[in-house]
């Protein structure tokens, strides 16, 4: 049985230019909750990915998969992006046979959008995070509760906007060619920590 | 589906954030100067006390060259 990193959630988000604002602010929501967001970003194609994601979530003690951008690809051809509902499917199986080891947790733009697009899921809460930073800072701080050093939604916006200045001189930074690459990740959750504490 | 958890591990501080990400200290000192570096105003919050009021300000060292 692997070992859980009791800390470390599993981010199951779209990683695209398009989702850049919503991407940082998972990260730095999380980073300021004291969680550690992990990312198959990094992980290579071929025979052993799937192995390799099982394994990621496996080591996570948390799972957020955001369903908010499942869609037709722009590119030819254009097939939907089914990588992120397979990976909650993969969580839910996980929790469901070793419940005291994993949590997850889905969000969405949109109210009840989910109850049409994912109907198994129905009977159970999504976080609902309306497309903002804000609604994203506040769902997290909904799904994770600290007694104490529970951080407030102004200095979590304030280490966002630190983040967000900084992103592509942390990605040089890294040697990145994109804000959706493993180094640049790493780099992308550590300025976080830093900025809050700012 | 859990709506809310409650946390009770402690935040990490920095460093050891830095080590579970597999940052070297060369990348972590790169990276906090990098986000501590000059802003708009002059001035970054450098720590807070445990209430959150400021506790040290760092200025921004071209607003310090420009006062010259």
């Amino acid at each position: 049985m692997p070992s859980v990193s009791k800390n470390a959630v599993f981010l199951n988000i779209p990683y695209d230019s398009n989702f850049r604002s919503l991407y940082l602010a998972y990260i730095v929501g999380l980073t300021h909750l004291g969680l550690e967001p992990r990312a198959t970003l990094g992980i290579p194609g071929g025979s052993r990915r799937l192995d390799r994601i099982l394994e990621l979530i496996k080591s996570c003690r948390y799972s957020i998969h955001d369903l908010s951008r499942v869609e037709l690809d722009r590119a030819a051809p254009r097939v939907p992006r089914f990588n992120m509902p397979f990976e909650l499917g993969l969580a839910v199986t996980w929790s469901q046979l070793n419940p005291t080891r994993h949590t997850w947790f889905v969000c969405e733009a949109e109210n009840r959008r989910l109850l049409k697009s994912l109907s198994d899921l129905n009977g159970t809460d999504p976080n609902i995070h309306d497309g903002t930073v804000e609604g994203v800072m506040r769902e997290l701080g909904n799904a994770f509760v600290r007694d104490r050093a529970m951080p407030t939604m102004p200095r979590m916006m304030n280490a966002y906007r630190v983040v967000s200045r900084k992103a592509e001189e942390i990605q040089r930074d890294a040697g990145g060619q994109s804000l959706f690459e493993a180094r640049t990740f790493n780099g992308l959750c550590f300025a976080a920590r830093v900025a809050a504490d700012l | 589906m859990s709506t809310s958890v409650k946390l009770r591990t402690a935040v990490p501080s920095v460093s050891e954030f830095g080590k579970s990400l597999g940052l070297s200290e060369k990348r972590q000192k790169s990276l906090i100067s990098l986000v501590k570096r000059d802003s708009a105003a002059g001035q970054f919050v450098a720590s807070r006390k445990p209430d959150g009021r400021i506790a040290e300000t760092v200025r921004s060292e071209k607003v310090s060259r420009a006062k010259r």
